[in-house]
């Protein structure tokens, strides 16, 4: 009879891997990466719209309608109020107490967008439409094209909502999606101080 | 269908610049968008940076 070699139980020489949480989350390096291409696509937009200003004595051109500036500024307010609301959900959302600034923000944002509309059905009774002027595409152009983020950024609140009411919300989706949401906010007000002052 | 809409693009850069006025705007315009890229890797780098030394500094 040979001796068989003793079993070794390699659980106790290799133990299994401790889970590791990543530094920095892949939710977050990849809306990192897409808000970054989104700066610089905006940053081409309002590039073009400098210049062009720039060769103009005076901006908006004469017989050019004047935009809504106070009116602006308080709807400025509002959104970036929504971004105050964000932040304080993210706070809580460990305590599970985020739901009502997360609504807040929702509303906050749906507000922006209703006033915005009602602001550019005005200019167009006035006549500044994408072909009136320079003035009238660039501001379309511009402002229509961050409305169109604002809504997108909306539907990123609502599905995190969604989520959060199902209980499978994770930090990481949370942060996220507030990262998208603070980029819409923080490029409002450089947007609002180019094309409307 | 994209081609029955075409329409003028009056919301050009280019199709109206280099008369002389709008020089300071270009150069001003090629700094931002040169440095644009770099403050926001930058950022994120330091940012990653600060991070890292967090969860070391946790990991004891």
């Amino acid at each position: 009879m040979t001796d068989a070699p003793p079993e070794r139980d390699f659980r106790l020489v290799h133990p299994a891997p401790r889970a590791r949480r990543p530094v920095v989350p892949s939710e977050v390096i990849a809306m990192l990466v897409f808000v970054f291409t989104e700066v610089m696509f905006f940053g081409g937009l309002v590039s073009a719209h400098t210049i062009t200003r720039s060769n103009w004595p005076m901006w908006p051109p004469p017989g050019q309608p004047r935009l809504p500036i106070e009116a602006t500024a308080v709807n400025t307010a509002v959104l970036l109020a929504s971004a105050g609301l964000l932040w304080l959900a993210g706070r809580r959302h460990v305590e599970g107490r985020a739901r009502a600034p997360l609504l807040g923000a929702m509303a906050a944002g749906g507000f922006f967008v209703v006033a915005q509309g009602y602001e550019w059905v005005g200019l167009v009774r006035e006549g500044l439409t994408m072909q009136s002027s320079t003035h009238g595409a660039f501001f379309y152009l511009i402002v229509g094209t961050h409305a169109l983020h604002v809504l997108a950024g909306l539907g990123v609140l609502v599905a995190l909502r969604a989520r959060l009411a199902a209980g499978r919300l994770s930090v990481d989706e949370f942060t996220a999606g507030r990262i998208f949401w603070y980029f819409v906010v923080v490029l409002w007000p450089v947007l609002y101080w180019r094309v409307y002052l | 269908m994209s081609l029955a809409w075409l329409a003028p693009a009056w919301a050009c850069a280019v199709c109206g610049a280099g008369q002389g006025n709008d020089q300071g705007a270009y150069l001003e315009m090629s700094i931002v968008l040169s440095l644009m890229p770099l403050v926001l890797i930058g950022g994120v780098a330091w940012w990653v940076r600060g991070q890292v030394r967090a969860a070391r500094a946790a990991a004891g």
